[in-house]
């Protein structure tokens, strides 16, 4: 079923909205979600409150692409999760955070929403300026949280050519927060 | 460090749509363009390339030397500051498209060389000369001088870093050419498209010709020992631009590490340096060969002899060494290893 036919079934309030965008999203939400929690029960759950969470929020807003929306709601929601469960478990998304984390400036002042939505901004304009298959690569293990082997599969590249890869990106992504006045 | 990744989260999680909906499937590595005939080309190639060479005209005084050419097979080296020798192996074989094989296009394979010469070997100085004075004027020596360096200090003290972080002694590089094509009318606008050469500090008038060359399989490998894999697969799969300005030939804009020298650069200097950092790993030696100690099979250590005396495979140690840590992968058996500058290594008892 298309997306927009789903989106619609949400709006009618129709009771197979939730199985046809689970027919459709479960795989790539679970694995969103899995990725973040490395728990099969947890991830599972999650997907489970992913699912009212678009109920909920489907209306009054119109996805302008239900999937990166469904995967948007189910990383929030696995994140969410994930900090509540053991904060000293070291999964993929504490390993991915932290390999970036060396390049996001820590200020308190981007807590406050307009600072994050700045660095938000930032963030999109730097992926926009990026080669289609770095920005790929950068979005799958930071956004999706893809192990670096599974990359290195898509892209039919080494681990190691993609560790470098990362390792340039982040000095990059570094070099141009800095240039824009961030405290880094 | 919490905060950084709670901050990356929120900001990072809400990138746009577009960004998440293009990352469902790898990007396709663009077409590679067939034109000609392989053979005229290997017969241009084996005639010119040798006369060319010996011609030496075309170097551009960086020091490459030519080895062997042989069944489309170019071989040159060329020395670093500190000694590290590079060898450039270049498989010319598959070139397709190539109608009039000129100096200029020898004079950018060198500069391609020289350009993964400088990245593989962390001495991004090297790459200095394969830009205009102009653009490094704009993007590098301003950070010389906000450092107090000279061009030829500042020059001097990337090398030096990089020496002393990563002291190679001999970074091999091997690629294959897939296509050369010079002036070609859809290339040389994607060209002037995609590469701000104003913000470079390039008057776009003065830029008489456009060079495009196509790689694949760009491998380095390091003292026989490690490599970098096949680092630019894809990056390059849409190829590397130079370009003809003011008589001379040069590499587009958009391949200066600017950013990384300045680090080198300052390297040292600034408080906490990131590169000097020093940290400290306890494990067994399983190897000690081609001037690298490994510790358990998966973190090899630059140890010249004087570092590396008295130990043998199987003693308990403690290293501390230099944060700069590279990630490569064992050429024997492509194991994921890294690989750092030793500072010291003691004994430990392993009880």
């Amino acid at each position: 079923m298309e997306d927009e036919k789903i989106i619609e079934l949400f709006f009618q309030r129709s009771e197979i909205a939730i199985p046809s965008l689970a027919q459709k999203y479960e795989k790539p939400l679970f694995s969103v979600s899995y990725r973040i929690l490395q728990n099969r029960e947890d991830a599972q759950e999650c997907i489970k409150d992913t699912y009212l969470g678009i109920w909920n929020a489907i209306p009054p807003t119109r996805p302008a692409s239900l999937y990166s929306f469904a995967c948007r709601v189910a990383r929030n929601i696995s994140i969410n999760r994930h900090k509540h469960n053991c904060a000293a478990k070291r999964n993929s998304y504490t390993v991915s955070i932290e390999e970036i984390g060396d390049c996001i400036p820590a200020s308190n002042t981007v807590a406050e929403d307009f600072e994050l939505q700045l660095l938000t901004d930032t963030l999109n304009q730097w992926l926009e300026s990026l080669r289609p298959q770095n920005r790929y690569i950068f979005v799958r293990r930071y956004w999706y949280m893809d192990p670096v082997p599974q990359i290195a599969t898509a892209m039919k590249m080494s681990d190691a050519a993609i560790y470098l890869r990362l390792d340039r990106l982040k000095k990059k992504l570094y070099k141009y927060l800095k240039e824009r006045g961030y405290p880094v | 460090m919490k905060s950084f990744g709670e901050q990356l989260n929120n900001a990072f999680g809400g990138i746009d749509d577009r960004f998440i909906l293009s990352a469902q499937n790898p990007p396709k590595s663009e077409k590679r363009i067939l034109l000609g005939s392989i053979a005229a080309a290997l017969c241009v190639l084996l005639v010119l390339i040798p006369f060319l060479v010996t011609q030496g005209t075309f170097l551009r005084g960086d020091g490459w030397e030519q080895v062997f050419y042989e069944a489309a097979t170019l071989q040159k080296k060329k020395t670093g500051p500190y000694g590290t020798l590079c060898m450039m192996t270049v498989n010319l074989g598959d070139i397709s498209g190539v109608t009039e094989y000129q100096p200029a296009e020898d004079v950018c394979l060198e500069m391609f060389g020289q350009w993964l010469f400088s990245w593989g070997s962390m001495d991004y100085s090297l790459q200095f000369s394969l830009f205009p004075e102009e653009h490094l004027e704009s993007y590098v020596y301003q950070e010389f001088e906000k450092a107090g360096y000279t061009k030829e200090q500042g020059m001097e003290k990337i090398s030096q870093t990089a020496s002393e972080l990563f002291p190679f002694r001999k970074v091999e590089i091997q690629y294959t050419v897939t296509a050369i094509k010079r002036d070609d009318p859809e290339l040389t606008r994607r060209f002037f498209q995609r590469i701000n050469l104003e913000k470079a500090g390039i008057d776009p008038n003065e830029v008489t010709s456009v060079l495009h060359y196509s790689f694949e399989q760009v491998r380095l490998y390091y003292d026989g020992l490690l490599s970098s894999g096949n680092i630019f697969d894809d990056e390059l799969g849409s190829g590397v631009y130079f370009y003809e300005y003011k008589g001379k030939w040069y590499l587009a804009p958009n391949m200066l590490e600017d950013d990384m020298s300045i680090d080198l650069l300052h390297a040292g200097k600034k408080k906490p340096s990131t590169y000097y950092e020093q940290k400290k790993l306890w494990g067994t030696i399983t190897s000690i060969e081609n001037g690298y100690i490994c510790i358990d099979d998966s973190f090899y250590f630059f140890a010249d002899e004087e570092l590396a005396k008295g130990y043998r495979e199987g003693d308990s140690v403690s290293v501390r060494y230099y944060n700069a840590v590279y990630r490569m992968e064992r050429i024997e058996d492509g194991k994921k290893c890294k690989v750092a500058r030793a500072v010291s290594i003691k004994k430990e008892d392993p009880s």
